[in-house]
């Protein structure tokens, strides 16, 4: 998606996201639009506030990466240490879904065969198949040689009758149990 | 004539593809409505954070909890406006009941500069 023309600071919450919300916890109330502007505004600035003072702890804990402690921590320390304890439980929820996929993938994967085991299995099957394919090639071959030799034969021995008597024959119908005479 | 793009950035930006896929396949599983373990596109709160010179990197889960955290902000806050709203018997939330929240918490003072 293309980034000109939207300078960062636009950003806040999805208006609709907030609405929803709000409509949930208060259905039958009202919300000037100004007061929803200012919301939403007052919900960036909330976000702002709690990843700037998790980005100071994370820096005094000497890490890189802001981790859920230093969000717990910046909760904590900035007086909205009510919402911990939500926080903490959508934290579990969060960690066993993950778990739960991991082991899901690992089930997949570990059939109990390896997969350099299902690989060389793979192989035999596929010589085996060359093989047998080439067998009936080889049996279609011979069978094709052999009509060709019977054809030939035939022609043959029409031609040495023919040279016996003197004046033409009409030709022998075919006839497979004939005796070769020479 | 710029196209008109309005403020959602919602897919994967600079961050190598890879990542970005499982990422925002994450992202879409914690806040869909059927899992609803929050409501708000991780996404956009993640950009959020970022307009922050000085915010590096956050864990997704630590994205997540700031979601979870920023609905709850939203919720009391909401709540504690409608208090003024329905002491005034009124039944429109409009500025003042907002001001006033702001003033009644210590925490809220972070929100002083907003108001006008």
């Amino acid at each position: 998606m293309a980034e000109s023309g939207t300078p960062e600071d636009d950003l806040s919450v999805p208006r609709a996201a907030l609405n929803k919300m709000i409509k949930e916890l208060l259905p039958s109330v009202r919300v000037s639009n100004d007061s929803r502007e200012l919301i939403n505004n007052c919900c960036t600035e909330f976000i702002h506030l709690i990843s700037s003072e998790a980005n100071d702890m994370c820096n005094k804990s000497l890490k890189k990466t802001i981790s859920p402690e230093h969000v717990l921590a910046a909760l904590d320390s900035l007086g909205f240490g009510a919402y911990l304890e939500d926080c903490r439980s959508v934290l579990e929820e969060c960690k066993t879904v993950a778990a739960k996929k991991r082991r899901a993938s690992n089930r997949l994967e570990n059939l109990g065969i390896p997969v350099e085991e299902l690989l060389r299995q793979q192989e035999e099957l596929f010589a085996r198949a060359r093989e047998e394919q080439a067998v009936i090639e080889q049996e279609e071959w011979s069978q094709l040689q052999a009509a060709q030799a019977a054809q030939q034969q035939q022609l043959l021995q029409q031609q040495q009758q023919q040279q016996g008597n003197g004046h033409v024959q009409p030709p022998a119908p075919a006839n497979h149990a004939q005796d070769s005479a020479t | 004539m710029e196209p008109d793009v309005t403020g959602s950035q919602q897919n994967g930006e600079g961050d190598s593809e890879a990542k970005a896929g499982t990422e925002d396949m994450m992202n879409a599983s914690m806040s869909t409505k059927s899992n609803r373990i929050t409501r708000l596109p991780l996404t956009r709160i993640k950009n959020i954070m970022k307009t922050d010179p000085d915010v590096t990197l956050a864990s997704q889960e630590s994205v997540l909890l700031i979601a979870k955290a920023t609905e709850m902000f939203l919720q009391h806050f909401a709540k504690m406006s409608y208090g003024h709203t329905a002491r005034s018997k009124r039944k429109t939330i409009k500025r003042q009941d907002i001001d006033l929240s702001v003033e009644a918490l210590d925490a809220y003072a972070f929100l002083e500069g907003m108001l006008e």
